[in-house]
């Protein structure tokens, strides 16, 4: 019974106190103090505890794909090396500028994670492609609109039309605002009211199995 | 298949192929595409860091990642550039672990081009857990208690009458989707804020600039380059600006032709 | 230790003053009120829809295509003989939308239980990775298929974002997925996810709150959940009273929000048209500076 009251108790006190505390003036020393605990000592604690449960499923994971052999399974020795080695990088030769683990991280990381994230230039490019077809009304003021701003951002616009950036401007201040405004405004009422389910217990997913 | 249909159904590689080299070729063989104009937003940060007294303190927030450098590092370094020009003081943090590097390597390019110290003109406090923008609210010493090379923060002149937002005239975060600023800093602490932003994610910041939440939005790189003119020190945000705008017309023209294509090959299929 | 003690019994001492000290505008700051009263009616409304689904009233809900289609996306995966992948975002258990994912993952996942297709689970969160191994072998065991459980199937791969979405992108195109889920919190990656589902032919269903983001699902993507009906999934999907109660409870209060929001266009173009500050009053309740 207590496997399932007590964290949802938990979230219930946690839940109020921070709406509570939204309420209460920064001039308040309980207030202040109660920050202090919050942001020095408990998130700090907890978030690094996050690292061993990671590294544990990690482990676990690529362990047995090794020790069964299956299909991949020399990737996972990859993996477990490349853990293994940037911690023995950085506990013996630190974390400054110049020392093996920055060179890895400048050299592999940074080239590795900008690779993946200009693939977006390409997929873009087919995306627009492929959907930016005038089927419909809709799509073709989409359409247009996507037109307008691309050519607006770019130094091209200016040789169109030379308020094209300004018009684009407008775009983006105007009708764009309105349209982000009203999701914004039905997303944050979805997720206070998820919020307020998680904190009366009405939703309980997110305390994995059911008894 | 006929010629229109081969087109609105053009492989995938023919593409991307298009677009390596739109992207490469002006890398390559600059075309100095002029960047005219400026937009409000870009200008209203430039405005209000002029404005700024001597040794002022302007907090830089770096909520990136390596992936975003080639959009986000030009604005960083140009609005840090700016501040030392303007001998400002600034205190550079870092919400992602990535981040502390990127910093790092910001704040020294800059300092050493205007001859800044660090702990006296610069600090950079790195990455740290938990809830920092409403920490830093707090008592910056007591969230972060040393710099990112761990030397203690009342062992830095700079530091010495930097607690908290109200010593702090500006913070500029720079991040890749959304700012954690807005609920913490502003709304709590009523600090100023700008942020910089890829362009995908500058849409989303416009009810806020709206709002007068934010005071200034860099979006993208266009916006890196305009700030780039605006301080007299045209860098990579100008150069990359020709790739990017030669991107933009390749997508056009590629949207434009398939737009033609569909519509001659569904005219014949009635 | 000594610190330790020192530290609680200031806290403590503090607490003691300001009781001693006591005045409503040291612990209340009544520029809030009005955000006050909206939390207290907002309360109130999902409560009270709430206690009416409880008692048995049964309310409607607008058809959402995204979810109509999730039993369809299903059977084509059972019948391609191919596994479905299922990507709960890439944020962690303080994100509302991963909260909402884990939900969709549980029908889901009782779905492909009755089916016994394989169902993929790559995680970006060690924490969430634990809590959706629960889920799903709770759903298999409630549809009596324990034995077809895999645990091994939902695994956390990186915290890195580019480095989870290149190892999510191989997994499509070497598991050949038929259909691929995007449920909860996503950033630049949602592009590179949705279009190489696209280009291994899988039928797509995405849903987020990330407002940026929503542009490259539609575009990639069969059906879409957009922002809120991502969180009104759960509701949906198990019809339970509760949950419809609160779904409801939301809905009348965005219409107010949209009654205030039309009031305060109109007064908004009177003030500007007319050159008067009659109804500055209605714009200062909504202030909290």
């Amino acid at each position: 019974m207590w496997k399932r009251k007590l964290p949802l108790a938990i979230t219930f006190i946690g839940g109020v106190v921070m709406i509570i505390q939204f309420f209460i003036p920064d001039s308040n020393q309980v207030s202040k103090s109660f920050f202090k605990i919050l942001n020095t000592t408990w998130l700090p604690i907890i978030g690094s505890f996050f690292i061993f449960i990671g590294l544990a499923s990690l482990f676990r994971l690529h362990y047995f794909k090794i020790a069964r052999q299956r299909e991949g399974w020399g990737y996972s020795v990859i993996t477990l090396a490349s853990i293994g080695g940037m911690c023995i990088l950085g506990f013996d030769w630190g974390i400054e500028k110049g020392s093996p683990i920055t060179i890895a991280y400048e050299w592999v990381l940074v080239p590795l994670n900008a690779t993946m994230f200009s693939v977006l230039a390409f997929y873009m490019a087919s995306a627009a492609f492929r959907a930016f077809r005038a089927r419909t009304m809709v799509a073709t003021i989409l359409l247009v609109t996507a037109f307008v701003v691309m050519l607006g951002r770019v130094s091209f616009g200016t040789f169109l039309w030379e308020n094209l950036p300004s018009f684009t401007e407008w775009i983006m201040t105007v009708p764009n605002m309105a349209q982000k405004r009203g999701i914004l405004l039905g997303v944050c009422l979805g997720m206070i009211a998820t919020s307020l389910k998680i904190i009366f217990g009405i939703e309980r997913s997110y305390l994995g199995s059911k008894e | 298949m006929t010629f229109w249909q081969k087109l609105a159904n053009l492989d995938r590689r023919i593409i991307f192929g298009l677009m390596f080299l739109a992207v490469l070729l002006p890398l390559i063989f600059p075309l100095g595409l002029p960047i005219k104009g400026t937009q409000p937003p870009v200008k209203a940060i430039y405005d209000y860091i002029e404005k700024l007294p001597e040794r002022s303190v302007v907090l830089i927030s770096i909520s990136y990642d390596p992936s975003t450098i080639p959009e986000l590092y030009p604005m960083t370094l140009a609005v840090v550039r700016h501040c030392f020009r303007k001998n400002l003081r600034v205190l550079g943090v870092s919400l992602t672990i990535t981040g502390v590097n990127i910093g790092a390597d910001t704040l020294k390019t800059a300092a050493e081009e205007y001859h800044k110290q660090e702990g006296i003109d610069y600090v950079h406090l790195g990455f740290q857990t938990g809830l920092v923008t409403f920490g830093m609210g707090e008592d910056i010493h007591e969230t972060y208690k040393t710099d990112y090379k761990r030397v203690s923060l009342e062992e830095l002149p700079m530091m010495k009458d930097v607690r908290t937002y109200k010593d702090i005239s500006l913070i500029v975060d720079y991040t890749a989707s959304t700012t954690s600023y807005i609920g913490s800093a502003v709304t709590k602490y009523h600090a100023v804020l700008a942020v910089g932003v890829t362009a995908v994610g500058a849409a989303d910041l416009y009810p806020y600039l709206q709002t007068h939440q934010i005071i200034g939005l860099l979006g993208g790189l266009r916006s890196a380059a305009e700030y780039e003119i605006l301080i007299d020190r045209p860098d990579k945000g100008v150069i990359r600006m020709d790739s990017q705008s030669i991107a933009h017309l390749l997508i056009l023209v590629l949207i434009v032709t398939g737009n033609i294509a569909y519509f001659i090959t569904r005219r014949r299929k009635v | 230790m000594d610190s330790v003690l020192q530290f609680w019994r200031s806290f403590i001492s503090n607490i003691l003053s300001e009781l001693g000290n006591f005045s409503l505008s040291d612990w209340f700051d009544v520029k809030k009120t009005n955000v006050l009263v909206f939390v207290i009616i907002f309360c109130f409304l999902i409560l009270y829809f709430i206690y009416h689904a409880k008692r048995g009233k049964s309310f409607f809900i607008r058809r959402i295509a995204g979810l109509e289609a999730v039993d369809e996306a299903i059977g084509r995966a059972t019948e391609m003989g191919r596994p479905i992948l299922y990507v709960p975002g890439l944020s962690g258990l303080s994100d509302v939308a991963t909260i909402a994912a884990i939900n969709i993952l549980g029908k889901v996942a009782e779905k492909t239980a009755e089916y016994d297709t394989r169902l993929i689970v790559p995680c970006r969160d060690p924490l969430v990775m634990t809590i959706q191994q629960e889920v799903v072998k709770n759903a298999y065991i409630n549809k009596g298929r324990p034995d077809a459980f895999k645990a091994e199937d939902i695994f956390f791969i990186t915290d890195s974002q580019f480095g989870f979405v290149a190892a999510v992108d191989g997994l499509m195109v070497r598991e050949k997925t038929a259909t691929n889920f995007y449920m909860g919190m996503f950033w630049a990656e949602s592009l590179l996810l949705a279009e190489t589902g696209n280009i291994t032919g899988a039928i797509q269903i995405a849903g987020t709150d990330a407002v940026a983001q929503l542009p490259f699902f539609i575009t990639a993507c069969d059906y879409t959940l957009i922002g809120e009906e991502l969180y009104a999934a759960s509701a949906y999907l198990s019809r339970e009273p509760l949950l419809l109660g609160a779904l409801k409870g939301q809905d009348y209060s965005k219409f107010i929000l949209l009654v205030l929001i039309v009031l305060g266009v109109v007064f908004a173009t009177l003030t500007v048209t007319c050159c008067t500050d009659k109804f500055s009053w209605f714009m200062d309740l909504f202030n909290i500076r």
